[in-house]
């Protein structure tokens, strides 16, 4: 078995991942990242081929259990109505992304003070702001600056994606009833950017970007962390991290790309498989100093896990939308019900974004608001009634966090080398429900208020559960948290978490500008700490 | 006696034989009739689009050949004739019964006529998407005029203070 030394070892390859591997890099860290997908080839993405909308059924689809690619591993959600969703490879789940790339509200770092509720965080968003700006500048962010539902931004580094037909009509709704709006900060270029060219308004992002507008890591920081001598090692899949007679993490087992069993031994060792990987790994690590697996002395590894529930609601209009042109998840968006209001029956808020047209296939097979085209003498005029007629309103609400909803180690089910497979238990809190009902309903008024003649879709949609959140919290308590303010386990001073796992709460905005900043921050704290991090 | 190859019409079936092409394509069409200005699915030739994917699984081939048999079988029985002999009604009656009966068989019969119809280069140019793919051209969108913005500024900050 080959063995070799790191500084710091990273474990997955997307979001955070890169994010960490360049910046410890970039200050002269010897840093090693084992990931078990490999590179993608932009000119492969289905966006290139006729039958592009069949991919997304199949090899593209979102959710592994349904994709079944050699680097996925198997999931259990047969108890939870949110499907999580993920990719394994160079860039991770950005690699499937919409590139939506709103930050937290400053309140959302403080919910236990504003609103009774939850926890506050041990970081405020004014400490993250500079890594936020930073974050911004490498994965290129099109917008406008002066957004009145967050603090000030600097200029961001393109500008607004073209609204398209369906946002144009939508904002003269907005403006009837005098809601928020705003152009949606968006991590795809509309323009040139870092040698990346603008968009062409293709349409189907979580597809993949075979032109490199869209920014996923692979396209973004890799190339930066590759040139600074990050050794990233693809197709090689963790089975356990490895602890020393110290207590110590010094490094991980794994697959690598021949099936051959490797070591790794770092120094250090970062989590970066989001929210359901890393505490599956913490979890199946456990070992005879930590029987309850590793960072778990306060039973929290895998609970207070968080979605962010969506619903889809579609506005049908008698006009042609043009929909298929452009980013398909991004144009604008309204934090109009962001904040709690106590008048409302629920705590916390929720975001809409406004989002284009989607493909004839996936309109006829029932389209985002999954109401499906029936078949025979009344198809025809059904379909022209709904293809590209269609805007959709995304309502991605709060999830707060509730221990029930957890990630385990299923008792039978294993991935293709035998590492037991993650189990999902989640249910919806009264309080999200009523936050998806209140929703539903402003997401209609916005839509009739926009013109539209007929308003479908009011469920829970299931394959959304792409935002991964909580599974080991951040805390100055090391008895209701995980890791501290700096990602570092409270257990083993030399194992950190830098990606969604560690969210004390989930906000109602998609979550990779701060799971990326947060990234930033937390190796500010290991390259300025680096000499004391085993002390 | 005359043998008839598969690939009579030039095309390599992979699993509906001459017999089950012609009920195929009325099935189509009556799953996804001409109108406004489209072809039935079965005019189309989609049935060749379903023969690919059926031809990729035995559990599909298994399914589908049980499905198109039960098809025949009930047009038979209940009516006298073939399926393609039928009326537009009296189709779209005994496929809405075989819905019934064989959700399974009819949920993938329809999920893949829909896939291979509205995949059709044809059918994707009567829509106005032209008859490619997204890549490489993309499409054309002009920007915007931000003034309507102002109305959202002049409200003022929105957001909580800590």
């Amino acid at each position: 078995m080959a063995t070799n030394s790191s500084d710091v070892l990273i474990i997955g390859a997307g979001a955070s991942g890169a994010a960490c591997a360049w910046s410890l890099a970039d200050a002269g860290f010897n840093v090693t990242c084992l990931d078990q997908g490999g590179w993608m080839d932009p000119q492969s993405y289905p966006t290139t081929h006729l039958d592009w909308e069949i991919h997304r059924q199949t090899d593209f689809h979102p959710n592994p259990n349904v994709r079944k690619l050699p680097e996925d591993y198997p999931v259990n959600e047969t108890d939870t109505p949110i499907a999580p969703l993920m990719y394994n490879a160079v860039g991770g789940s950005t690699i499937h992304w919409s590139a939506h790339f709103p930050r937290l509200h400053p309140s959302d770092f403080r919910v236990k003070t504003l609103d009774g509720v939850a926890d506050d965080w041990p970081v405020s968003y004014q400490e993250l702001e500079p890594f936020f700006d930073l974050n911004d500048q490498i994965m290129g962010v099109a917008g406008l600056q002066g957004d009145p539902a967050y603090p000030p931004k600097p200029k961001r580094q393109t500008p607004p994606l073209p609204f398209g037909t369906p946002a144009n009509v939508l904002i003269k709704g907005f403006q009837n009833l005098g809601w928020h709006w705003w152009p949606s900060d968006t991590a795809i270029n509309s323009q040139p950017y870092d040698g990346r060219p603008g968009c062409n308004n293709c349409g189907p992002c979580d597809l993949g970007c075979t032109i490199r507008a869209k920014a996923s890591t692979d396209v973004t920081y890799w190339p930066k962390a590759l040139s600074r001598g990050v050794d990233l090692r693809t197709r090689c899949r963790v089975r356990e991290l490895n602890v020393g007679r110290d207590g110590l993490v010094n490094g991980a087992v794994y697959y690598d790309s021949s099936g051959t069993i490797q070591q790794a031994k770092a120094d250090v060792v970062v989590m970066a498989c989001n929210g359901i990987g890393t505490p599956r790994l913490l979890l199946t690590s456990k070992c005879g100093r930590y029987p309850n697996g590793l960072a778990n002395s306060s039973g929290l590894v895998g609970k207070n896990l968080m979605f962010h529930p969506y619903t889809m609601i579609t506005g049908f209009f008698n006009e042609p939308m043009e929909g298929y042109k452009g980013p398909s998840g991004c144009s604008i968006t309204s934090h109009e019900f962001y904040e709690t209001d106590r008048a409302r029956n629920f705590i916390r808020g929720y975001t809409f974004q406004v989002s284009r047209g989607t493909g004839p296939a996936h309109v006829a097979q029932g389209g985002k608001e999954s109401v499906k085209i029936p078949w025979g003498p009344s198809h025809r005029e059904i379909f022209s009634s709904r293809y590209d007629r269609g805007v959709t309103i995304v309502v991605a609400g709060e999830d707060l966090p509730e221990e029930c909803n957890q990630i385990t180690l299923d008792s039978t089910l294993v991935d293709s080398d035998g590492i037991p497979s993650p189990k999902v238990n989640y249910r919806l809190s009264d309080n999200s429900r009523n936050m998806m009902e209140h929703g539903i309903k402003s997401a209609a008024e916005v839509l009739k208020a926009s013109g539209a003649s007929e308003v479908k879709g009011d469920i829970l949609t299931r394959q959304t559960g792409w935002h991964l959140l909580g599974t080991a919290r951040m805390g100055v308590n090391p008895e209701t948290s995980v890791v501290d303010k700096h990602g570092r386990s409270h257990d083993i001073k030399n194992l950190f978490v830098i990606d969604g796992s560690i969210w004390v709460t989930a906000g109602a905005v998609n979550p990779t500008s701060t799971i990326q900043a947060l990234a930033l921050y937390i190796s500010d704290f290991m390259k300025n700490n680096a000499r004391h991090i085993l002390d | 006696m005359r043998i008839t190859m598969g690939e009579s019409d030039g095309i390599m079936w992979k699993f509906l034989s001459e017999v089950q092409r012609k009920t195929m394509t009325a099935v189509l069409d009556t799953i996804l009739p001409a109108g406004n200005g489209l072809p039935g699915a079965g005019q189309l030739g989609i049935g060749q689009y379903l023969d690919r994917v059926i031809g990729e699984s035995p559990e599909m081939k298994n399914l589908f050949s049980a499905g198109l048999s039960s098809i025949t079988m009930a047009s038979e029985e209940k009516l006298g004739m073939g399926f393609c002999e039928l009326g537009d009604e009296d189709k779209t009656n005994l496929l809405k019964e075989i819905e019934e009966n064989d959700s399974i068989f009819f949920r993938n019969l329809i999920l893949h006529a829909y896939n291979g119809y509205y995949t059709n280069p044809h059918v994707l140019k009567i829509l106005g998407l032209g008859a490619r793919a997204p890549q490489p051209q993309g499409y054309r969108l002009e920007s915007d005029d931000l003034n309507s913005l102002q109305q959202v500024r002049n409200r003022g900050q929105i957001y909580r203070e800590t």
